[in-house]
This record gives C-alpha cells, structure tokens and sequence, in this order.
C-alpha cells in the first residue's frame, strides 16, 4: 500500500472512529456526518 | 504540521528560540488532548452535563493553548509578511489556532455563564498547567540550542544527528571548509564518503547533489522533534555501514583518509 494512502487513511479511520458513538446510539446517519465534520473541526485540524 | 516550520539553523531562527516554539509546543500535548476530549464530549457526544468540572476546565486549557498559539501564528504571519517570506503555503496552518481559540472561548463564556467559576477555579487551571507551559519553553530552548550555527550541507545527516546525545553521540569538533563544525560519527562518515565520491565520479556526484539539495531540506524539516530524529539516525545506520564499508576499501587501496576529506 503507498504511503501516502496509509497516511490519509489514518486520519480517516480516527474521524470514523470518532464519528460513531453517537451515530449508533441515536441510530442516525446524519448524527454520523455531522459528527464526521465536527470531528475534523475539533479534533483532527487543530491535533494535525 | 507547523513541526515544518521550524528554522533549519541558528541563523533561520530569526527570533531566537521562540522560533523554535512551533516544535516546542508539543509539550502542551496533555492540555491539549484534555480540551479535545472536553470539546469533543459537548459538541460530538452532546453530553448533558456540560458544567462538568473536567469540561469547563478543559474548556479553560483549550481556550488558552489556542489563544497562544493563535497569537504566535500572527505574530509569524506578520514577521513573515515583513520579511517578504510569505511564500511557504505551511503558513496558512497558524491559523488553524485561530479558529479553535473563537470556538473554546464561545464554549467557554456559555459554560461559565451556567456555572460561574470561583477564584481557586483559575487558580487550579493556573497552577495545574503551568509546568506544561514551562515545559514547552524548556523544549523551545533546546530545540534552538540544538540547531547548527551554519546553514547545513547534509540537511538530513545533520537533522539526524540532532537527536538524543545517548544515540546519536557522541560529538566532536571538526574543521571543514574552514568552520569548526560539531559532528558526530555518522555525520562525519557520510562527509568522508561524499569527499571520495566527489574525487571518483563528480559527474554522479553533482548529480546527486542536484536532486539533494532540493529534497534534502524539505526532509531535514519533518526532522524537528529529537525522538524523529532518532528514528531518522536509525535509518540512516544502513547508508552509514555501506559509507564506512566504501571508505574501508579506498583506505585499503591506499587512499588516504587526507585526501577523502579534503
């Protein structure tokens, strides 16, 4: 696998990860987006 | 990513170890990740408790490691925009603090307002990250008085060589191209090396050179942390052995070690 798709798929396993508590719990989709562009906001831009 | 940014060399660091702050603010990392988990609690996991005493002091911590860091990246900004450097796209990322700082602090007056917070309150945010703060001065400092007083030739050696004296020691102190330069094994095997290719295939050599002065110092960047640079030593003991393994076998085809320095 290149590397620099590990690279990205890093960041994007940790906003999935992130993402699904509370998608899961309220059984929603859009929970899952919304804390999909939340996370990167929050968590993901200001930790990179 | 500001890790990118950190000057090369002394003379780079044009404000002395503050400079040097975009790699030293890694000492922060536990305030950090404090705020994180608090903003991400309140606005991912909606908690309902959001006057919790963990959130608003995350909050608290959060609010400020940004506002600093928000600061520092105008304050590079504009001595950027000063010196006429604003070329570099990497500078686009202070201000990611920017916006993280507008965010805790909303957060943080809403919470506050709910449940306001008492004198010791502030004290305890105060008391409990100061040695973060100092911290990341500390690592600052050594960071600035780690980096070379010239501008390097081997960028990714020399980044190497900037890492954990236990490893990448030990240190001496050596004359080339009449500067006294501090170097260590590695750093002065590789030099040795790059001497007799120069001497036996200068066409391959300035080859070489060509595409290594341009990649050399965009990697030499991505080498601001001692533990990178470490990793980096590590890695680079494969070319060191094959480098020493080369040199042996000039010296013992008679060529002298005078004639591969010079």
């Amino acid at each position: 696998m290149p590397s620099q798709t590990l690279f990205w798929l890093i960041p994007a396993g940790i906003l999935v990860v992130l993402a699904m508590p509370p998608a899961l719990l309220d059984r929603s989709f859009k929970r899952f987006f919304v804390g999909l562009v939340l996370s990167f906001l929050i968590v993901i831009l200001p930790l990179g | 990513m500001s890790f990118f940014l950190v000057p090369e060399w002394k003379g780079a660091a044009k404000a002395g170890w503050v400079s040097c702050f975009l790699a030293g603010k890694t000492a922060l990392t536990p305030l950090v990740l404090w705020a994180v988990a608090a903003l991400y609690a309140v606005e991912v996991l909606r908690v309902a408790r959001r006057t919790a005493f963990w959130i608003v002091h995350g909050f608290l911590a959060g609010a400020l490691v940004s506002a600093v860091c928000a600061l520092y990246g105008v304050a590079m900004l504009v001595g950027a925009i000063v010196a006429g450097s604003l070329g570099d796209v990497m500078f686009l990322w202070l201000l990611v603090p920017f916006h993280v700082a507008v965010w805790y602090s909303i957060r943080l007056v809403q919470v506050v307002r709910q449940s306001p917070l008492e004198p010791k309150d502030y004290l305890f945010a105060g008391v409990s990250s100061a040695p973060f703060w100092i911290g990341s001065v500390v690592w600052s400092s050594k960071i600035y008085e780690s980096l070379p007083d010239q501008p390097p030739s081997c960028f990714v050696v020399t980044a190497a060589s900037r890492g954990h004296r236990s490893l990448v020691g030990p240190f001496v102190e050596v004359s080339r191209k009449g500067r006294v330069l501090r170097a260590n094994r590695q750093l002065l095997t590789l030099w040795e090396f790059e001497a007799l290719w120069r001497a036996h295939s200068p066409q391959s050599h300035v080859l070489f050179r060509k595409v290594y002065d341009v990649i050399g110092p965009a990697v030499a960047r991505k080498i601001a942390l001692p533990w990178l640079a470490d990793m980096a030593y590590v890695c680079l003991k494969p070319v060191e052995f094959f480098a020493a393994a080369v040199l042996c076998g000039a010296r013992a085809n008679g060529e002298s070690k005078r004639t591969i320095m010079n």
